[in-house]
C-alpha cells in the first residue's frame, strides 16, 4: 500500500524534465489528491461520529442529572419518612416507659399500703375478750340475721296528747281504724279524741370502715375495784417508759364493756404496747394484775347509713285531749275507756297522757328476746 | 523534414511540457489546499475526540455519583429500617411489660379492696318492733333542745353465732368450774333407756363481733324538701316556700324560716312549733305554690351518728359442745337422757342451765349472749 509520504518522496526524486516524468508526477498528483480526498472524507466522517457520540454522551449525562436531583429529593424524603417514623418511635418508647414507670410506682405504694393492711389486719385479730353464754337462742342455718338492735328513743310528746301501748297488736289497729274515739268522762262530760300512729326513723344499715387508732390501746380482763383508783393505776404503769409506755392523755372507761381507752399524747406508743398481749400491771404494793392489751379500733361510718321510717304495732297516739280536768283522773279515765272491749280496746300495757300546755318525754324501747325484763 | 517534424514536435513537446507542468502546478496547489483541509479536519477530529472524551467521562462520572448516591441511600436505609426494627420489637416488649404491669397493679388494688373490707363491717339492721314504755324519768340536766328533737339511740350487736350441725349438742352449765371437768374427759358414755350414745365433749371457738351505737336525732321542727324546680329567682323561691308552708289547710303551720339551694332544689323549712314537721315528714308530699301548682317531697331532717364502735372476741366458759351423738332414739327422748346424764355430779356433771340437741339431717345457728352471771 502506498501512502502518501510515499509519493511526496518518489515525488522529489522524481525529475519534472521530460514530458512523460511530468506527466507521472501529475499522475502522482491526482493519486495523492485522491488519497487526500478519501482521507478527507473518512476524518469527516469519524469527526462527525464522534461529535455524535459527544452529543449523546451529554443528552445521557443531562439526562441522568435529572434523574439524580429526582432521586436525591426521593431519597431524602424515603430517608425523612423512615426517620419520621424512628423518631415516632422512639418517642413512643418515651411515653410507654414514663407510663410503666408510673404504673409501677402505683404498684409500690399499693403495695406499701397493702403491706400496712395487712399488718393491721393481723393487729385487729387481738381484741379483748367477752363471756358469752348459750341460753337457747336459735335460728334456721340459712336464714339468719347477722345483726340486732336495742333501740331506746325519747320522744317529746305534744300537749293534750296520749299514748298507749297495747298487749294485743289487733287491739292497736282497731282503735286506729275507728280513728274517732267519744270518752265518757263522767257527769255530762264527754270528750272526743283521735288515734294515730307512731312512726318512728329507726336505722336500716350502717357501713363502718374500722381503723387502728395509733395512739390508743384497749384494756380489758380488769379487776373489779373503783374507777378512780383503776384509772389512775392504769395510768401510772403504761407512763413508764420501763413500760413500753408513754405519755398519757387520758383514760376513759367503758361501762357497757368494762374496758379501760388509754389515749397517749404520742403516736408511736400504743403499737409496741399491742405487740404483747398481756400486761402485769401492779395494783397495790403486794399484787399486781394481770391486764389484756389490745389495739384500739376507731369506727368511723362515711357510707351505708340507712334509716326506715317504723310504725309502732302495738302503740296508739291520742291527739286533741282537752284540758278539762287534772292530769291524773283524766289518764285514769282515758285507760280505763280503753281497756273495755266495748269501745274497741283491751289490755293495756302502758299508757302516759300530756296535757296542753305542758311537755313531758316518753321512752320507747325495742322489744328484747333475750331478756326476760325491762 | 524531420528536422521540422521535429522542431514542431520539440515545440509542442515544450507545450505540453509548460501545460503539464501548470498543471502540475496547479495540481500541487490543490494538494496541498487539501492537505491544509485534511490537517484542519484532524484537528477537528481530535478536538472532537477530546470533547468526546470528556462527555464521556462526564457521563460516567454522573453515572458513578448516582450510583454511589444510591449505594449511600441504600445503606442509609437499611441502617434506618434496622433501627426501626429493632424499635419496634422494643416498643412490643414494653407493651408487653405495661401490660403486664397494668394487670399487675389490677390485682393490688384488687387485694387492697378485699384488705380494706376485713375493716368495714355492713351492717343489715332487721325490722324490730319498738312500743311505748314509759316516761322519761326527770333528770337533772335539761336538754337544751327537750323538745325539738327526738332523740334516739341504738345499740347495734353483731350476733355471736355458732352453726350447730345434727348430731351436735350445745349446754350451758350454771357453773364455769363444772363446764372446765366435762371438757376434760375425752368421751363421756351417756344411757339411753337399753342403750348407751358416746358424746365428745368440745370446746366452742367463736368467731369476733362488733358492737357500736347509733344516735339518731330527728327534728321536730325542720322539715326536708326536695325538688324544688328553679322557676324564680332565690329569694322569690323563698319566700312562696314560706307562704305555701304557713298554710294551715294544707297542713302546714307557722314559719321560723326558710334556707333554699337553687343548684340542688332542696330546702329547709323551720317550723315555730314542733309537731308540724313530723305530721308533714310523715305524708312524703306538700304542694307548694310558686310560679303554679307543684307536689314536692318533704322528708324528715336528722342527724346520723355512729358511736362507741368496739370489736370482741367472744369465750364461752360455762357452754360446752357434745358432739358426734348417734341418733339412736328420737330427738327430744335423747336431749332429755343428755340432760340426767350430766346434771350428775357423780358423772362429773352439774346444774345445767340450758341444753338443746338436734338431730342428723338437721341444722341450726346457735345465738351466744353476754354472760351476765356474776362468777
Amino acid at each position: 500500500v502506498c501512502s502518501l509520504q510515499d509519493f511526496s518522496l518518489v515525488d522529489s526524486q522524481l525529475s519534472d524534465d521530460t514530458l512523460g516524468e511530468v506527466q507521472n508526477l501529475i499522475s502522482n498528483q491526482k493519486k495523492i489528491y485522491d488519497l487526500l480526498l478519501e482521507e478527507q472524507k473518512d476524518l469527516i466522517h469519524s469527526r462527525d461520529d464522534r461529535r455524535e457520540m459527544t452529543k449523546q454522551f451529554k443528552r445521557r449525562t443531562e439526562k441522568m442529572t435529572l434523574d439524580f436531583q429526582k432521586d436525591e429529593l426521593s431519597y431524602r424524603d424515603q430517608l425523612t419518612q423512615e426517620k419520621a417514623k424512628v423518631d415516632q418511635l422512639k418517642q413512643e418508647e418515651g411515653d410507654l416507659m414514663r407510663q410503666i414507670r408510673q404504673v409501677q410506682a402505683a404498684i409500690k405504694e399499693e403495695g406499701v399500703q397493702n403491706d400496712y393492711l395487712r399488718e393491721q389486719a393481723d393487729v385487729i385479730k387481738a381484741m379483748p375478750d367477752k363471756k358469752l353464754v348459750f341460753r337457747g337462742a336459735t335460728a334456721e342455718a340459712d336464714d339468719w340475721e347477722m345483726f340486732e338492735m336495742r333501740s331506746e328513743v325519747i320522744y317529746p310528746m305534744e300537749g293534750g296528747t296520749a299514748l298507749i301501748t297495747f298487749e294485743e297488736e289487733d287491739v292497736a289497729q282497731n282503735i286506729l281504724d275507728m280513728k274517732t274515739h267519744h270518752v265518757d268522762l263522767g257527769g255530762d262530760c264527754r270528750i272526743t279524741v283521735e288515734s294515730r300512729a307512731v312512726e318512728l326513723m329507726l336505722p336500716s344499715a350502717a357501713e363502718i370502715n374500722s381503723s387502728v387508732c395509733p395512739n390508743r390501746i384497749l384494756v380489758s380482763n380488769l379487776p373489779k375495784m373503783d374507777e378512780e383508783t383503776l384509772k389512775n393505776k392504769l395510768e401510772i404503769h403504761f407512763s413508764k417508759s420501763k413500760h413500753k409506755g408513754g405519755e398519757v392523755d387520758e383514760c376513759e372507761y367503758l361501762p357497757d364493756s368494762g374496758a379501760v381507752v388509754v389515749t397517749f399524747v404520742e403516736d408511736n406508743i400504743a403499737k409496741g404496747l399491742t405487740e404483747c398481749e398481756f400486761h402485769d400491771v401492779r395494783m397495790d404494793k403486794k399484787t399486781s394484775h394481770r391486764v389484756k392489751v389490745t389495739p384500739f379500733l376507731s369506727g368511723g361510718g362515711e357510707g351505708g347509713r340507712g334509716t326506715r321510717m317504723t310504725a309502732c304495732p302495738r302503740t296508739v297516739l291520742l291527739t286533741g285531749i282537752p284540758h278539762v280536768m287534772d292530769r291524773e283522773t283524766l289518764q285514769d279515765l282515758l285507760e280505763i275507756h280503753f281497756q273495755k272491749d266495748g269501745n274497741g280496746g283491751g289490755e293495756i300495757e302502758a299508757m302516759l297522757y300530756n296535757p296542753l300546755g305542758q311537755s313531758t318525754s316518753a321512752v320507747f324501747r325495742s322489744v328484747s328476746p333475750d331478756s326476760q325484763r325491762e | 523534414m524531420a528536422d521540422a517534424q521535429n522542431k514542431r514536435s520539440a515545440l509542442e513537446h515544450e507545450d505540453s511540457l509548460e501545460e503539464a507542468r501548470r498543471e502540475l502546478k496547479e495540481l500541487k496547489t490543490k494538494v496541498e489546499k487539501a492537505e491544509d483541509v485534511k490537517s484542519r479536519l484532524i484537528l477537528e477530529s481530535l478536538e472532537e475526540d477530546e470533547a468526546k472524551k470528556e462527555a464521556q467521562e462526564e457521563m460516567l462520572a454522573c453515572m458513578k455519583q448516582q450510583e454511589s448516591l444510591k449505594e449511600e441511600f441504600t445503606q442509609n436505609m437499611k441502617e434506618v429500617q434496622t433501627e426501626l426494627q429493632k424499635l419496634s420489637r422494643r416498643k412490643q416488649d414494653l407493651l408487653e411489660e405495661l401490660r403486664r404491669c397494668q394487670e399487675e397493679l389490677k390485682a393490688k388494688r384488687e387485694e387492697s379492696c378485699s384488705l380494706k373490707e376485713t375493716f368495714t363491717i355492713r351492717a343489715h339492721i332487721p325490722e324490730a318492733e319498738v312500743r311505748f314504755v314509759a316516761p322519761e324519768e326527770e333528770s337533772s340536766e335539761e336538754s337544751p333542745c327537750g323538745d325539738q328533737l327526738i332523740r334516739g339511740v341504738f345499740t347495734i350487736i353483731q350476733r355471736s353465732g355458732f352453726p350447730l350441725k345434727g348430731g351436735q349438742a350445745l349446754l350451758t352449765f350454771e357453773e364455769e368450774k363444772v363446764a372446765a371437768q366435762i371438757l376434760r374427759i375425752p368421751r363421756c358414755q351417756v344411757s339411753c333407756d337399753d342403750k348407751s350414745v358416746h358424746v365428745k365433749p368440745r370446746r366452742v371457738a367463736l368467731d369476733s363481733s362488733v358492737k357500736f351505737q347509733v344516735n339518731l336525732n330527728v327534728s321536730r321542727t325542720h322539715l326536708k324538701v326536695f325538688g324544688v324546680p328553679a322557676a324564680l329567682p332565690e329569694q322569690r323561691t323563698k319566700d312562696r316556700l314560706e307562704v305555701s308552708f304557713s298554710r294551715p289547710s294544707r297542713g302546714g303551720g307557722e314559719v321560723k324560716s326558710v334556707e333554699y339551694e337553687p343548684t340542688t332544689g332542696e330546702g329547709l323549712v323551720t317550723f315555730l312549733h314542733p309537731g308540724v314537721a313530723e305530721r308533714l315528714a310523715l305524708r312524703g308530699t306538700y304542694d307548694i305554690h310558686l310560679d303554679s301548682g307543684v307536689e314536692v317531697k318533704v322528708g324528715p331532717s336528722y342527724d346520723y351518728e355512729l358511736q362507741k364502735f368496739q370489736t370482741f372476741c367472744g369465750t364461752t366458759t360455762r357452754t360446752v359442745l357434745l358432739d358426734d351423738i348417734i341418733d339412736v332414739e328420737d330427738e327430744e327422748d335423747l336431749q332429755d337422757h343428755l340432760e340426767i346424764h350430766f346434771q350428775k355430779p357423780s358423772n362429773n356433771g352439774g346444774e345445767i342451765e340450758c341444753i338443746r340437741y338436734i338431730s342428723k339431717g338437721k341444722a341450726l345457728r346457735a345465738f351466744f349472749c353476754e354472760d351476765t352471771q356474776d362468777v
